[in-house]
């Protein structure tokens, strides 16, 4: 699996759990790129992430991704 | 667990606290209102509903309207956090993570004569608070 593969899979866990068919990720995305991107729906998303990657992220990995880039290649190093 | 949690209030939003206070004090007396908190670093304003010694309902209102817990109100979510009091809320947060909870951010509490606080959600992403005795 490469970036771009990781970035799409991202893109359709983001739409499900943010319940917003219009999210548009890039590498760049931060969380004010996106509006229902907050501090509690961040939480859905790692645990929606974890689940559908089948990785597994510490508390101090969930707080330090400033952009979707990070996450992404968090994710790839786990697997 | 080593570390007790004990119940102290069900947290729920509100749109309009000055409705939500006159509802309340129609159900439970007006002298299980608490006054209206402002809670600064969480832009929210809180009332306690006395419900029995140390248990409460929290009525939370959204101070902003792009506020996270404005976005819950839009969502029509109600009820959505129970707060614990703990004597250790470090050694509580760690023996949380170790049953896979999740932490956020402390946070110093108007509510609670400015004690440290903690929003954690249990591994089926269900919300608590810590309070720290």
């Amino acid at each position: 699996m490469d970036k771009n593969e990781v970035l799409i899979q991202l893109q359709e866990i983001f739409r499900d759990t943010l319940d917003n068919e219009e999210v548009v990720l890039t590498f760049d995305t931060t969380a004010n790129d996106v509006e229902e991107w907050d501090s509690l729906t961040h939480i859905h998303l790692v645990v929606s992430i974890e689940k559908h990657f089948k990785v597994r992220f510490t508390s101090k990995e969930i707080q330090s991704w400033k952009n979707i880039g990070e996450l992404t290649d968090s994710i790839l190093a786990k697997k | 667990m080593e570390n007790r949690l004990q119940f102290h209030h069900v947290g729920t939003l509100v749109d309009n606290m000055d409705d939500a206070i006159k509802h309340y004090s129609e159900l439970f007396g007006p002298d299980n209102i608490s006054p209206v908190i402002a809670i600064g670093s969480q832009n929210v304003n809180v009332c306690f509903v006395k419900m029995a010694d140390e248990s409460f309902i929290e009525l939370v209102e959204s101070c902003s309207e792009d506020s996270v817990v404005a976005r819950l109100v839009k969502k029509r979510v109600t009820y959505y956090h129970i707060g614990y009091k703990v004597d250790n809320i470090t050694a509580t947060v760690s023996e949380l993570e170790q049953m896979d909870y999740r932490p956020m951010e402390y946070f110093y509490s108007e509510a609670f004569e400015g004690k440290r606080c903690i929003f954690l959600f249990s591994p089926d992403t269900h919300l608590i608070e810590l309070i720290e005795k």
